[in-house]
């Protein structure tokens, strides 16, 4: 067996040093491993002979109170984590909804002529933004197609008192009317439905 | 891990405060031991104990019964120890640290009885470097396999054995004038 592989082994041994057959034989044999081997005995002994560290009685009923001590601080700092969480999940839960509510007001409700408004009888366009909503998207060569009867061109403002006339007139359903962009179709309708007489 | 243990392990994880207590009886004393030797005064050694069981109590439904419950607590305590001697180290660095006195006291050698080799003993072990006195007094004092050493530290068994190798040959150079 090789020197130092053996000396590898009988210090990996310390502690619990239980010699194999072929280990004794090259002890027999080779004085620098026997001497090695009983330097490792003589160490062994004083560290075998320190005593065990243990905790008094005092120190244990010590760790008992100062355990039961922190497990009570744990476990109530475990309901208030779990009430701080479910106070911040609905606080989040609120702003969610007002942010949902007021996107929906914003987009999904279209500027629509509706009923009421301070100094006005009947039922009167919502917006100023509403009317310009109209006005804009008309450009003069769709004028002509409004024209009257008798081939007199219509403005804007004519064409304003058209729809003021057709909400008070048509009331309610005028809401349906949507509002912004007006394409070829709705032109259509609104020409249908004005009662130009009334204006012209 | 017996079927004592086993059981208590159960009960505690279904938060039962006697079943743990009763596993803080059944290892206080090996996981004080570790730690004194670890650190080698009594208040440090008791507040490593106690953070341990601390742990142990919040971490205990992670606890798969794999190992023994007690490897499990010596792998918490090691982990403290360890990091309570990194955190000592790292003051010494710190020049108000020493001039407050946290240079290492070696309480453990001081309070024996025993005669002048078993002093130097001790000593000899505290000034072992931190991972090398785990592995040494896990192996030695407490008697377990290096299996279970590697399993308890997170290491190749090969590392084990090279880090108490290293530690018995530190401790021979220490001790030579005592042979």
């Amino acid at each position: 067996m090789d020197c130092r592989r053996l000396k590898d082994e009988l210090r990996v041994k310390l502690g619990a040093i239980g010699l194999s057959d072929s280990e004794r034989a090259h002890l027999a044999e080779c004085p620098d491993c026997a001497d090695y081997y009983k330097g490792l005995l003589a160490l062994e002994k004083p560290l075998k002979e320190m005593s065990t560290p243990a905790m008094t009685i005092r120190e244990s009923v010590l760790l008992n109170e100062r355990l039961d001590a922190k497990i009570e601080l744990y476990k109530a700092g475990g309901i208030r984590s779990y009430r701080l969480a479910a106070g911040l999940g609905t606080l989040a839960v609120t702003v969610l909804l007002v942010v949902f509510i007021s996107f929906w007001n914003r987009y999904s409700i279209p500027e629509t002529i509706s009923q009421g408004g301070a100094g006005q009888s009947g039922y009167v366009l919502a917006t100023d933004s509403a009317i310009n909503n109209i006005v804009g998207s008309i450009d003069s060569s769709q004028f002509a197609i409004l024209a009257s009867s008798d081939d007199e061109p219509v403005d804007s403002s004519y064409y304003l008192m058209a729809i003021d006339s057709y909400v008070q007139r048509v009331g309610s359903g005028a809401g349906e009317l949507i509002l912004g962009e007006i394409s070829d179709e709705e032109l259509e309708y609104l020409k249908d439905q004005i009662d130009w007489s009334d204006i012209l | 891990m017996t079927q004592n243990e086993q059981e208590l392990v159960i009960q505690a994880k279904g938060a039962d405060r006697r079943a743990f207590d009763e596993l803080v009886k059944l290892n206080k004393d090996k996981m004080f031991a570790l730690t004194y030797r670890m650190t080698g005064d009594r208040e440090s050694a008791f507040d490593l104990v106690q953070e341990t069981f601390l742990t142990a109590y919040k971490e205990i439904n992670s606890f798969r019964a794999e190992s023994s419950f007690s490897s499990w607590l010596y792998r918490i305590a090691s982990n403290k120890a360890i990091n309570f001697l990194r955190r000592k180290k790292l003051l010494s660095f710190i020049p108000l640290a020493n001039m407050a006195g946290s240079e290492p006291t070696y309480e453990m050698a001081d309070n024996l009885d025993g005669s002048d080799i078993n002093k130097a003993a001790a000593a000899a072990i505290m000034a072992l470097p931190p991972s090398q006195k785990l592995v040494f007094n896990l192996r030695f004092y407490d008697e377990l396999s290096f299996p279970e050493i590697a399993d308890i530290l997170n290491k190749h068994e090969s590392t084990v054995k090279t880090n108490y190798q290293k530690a018995v040959e530190k401790l021979q150079k220490s001790m030579k004038q005592y042979r």
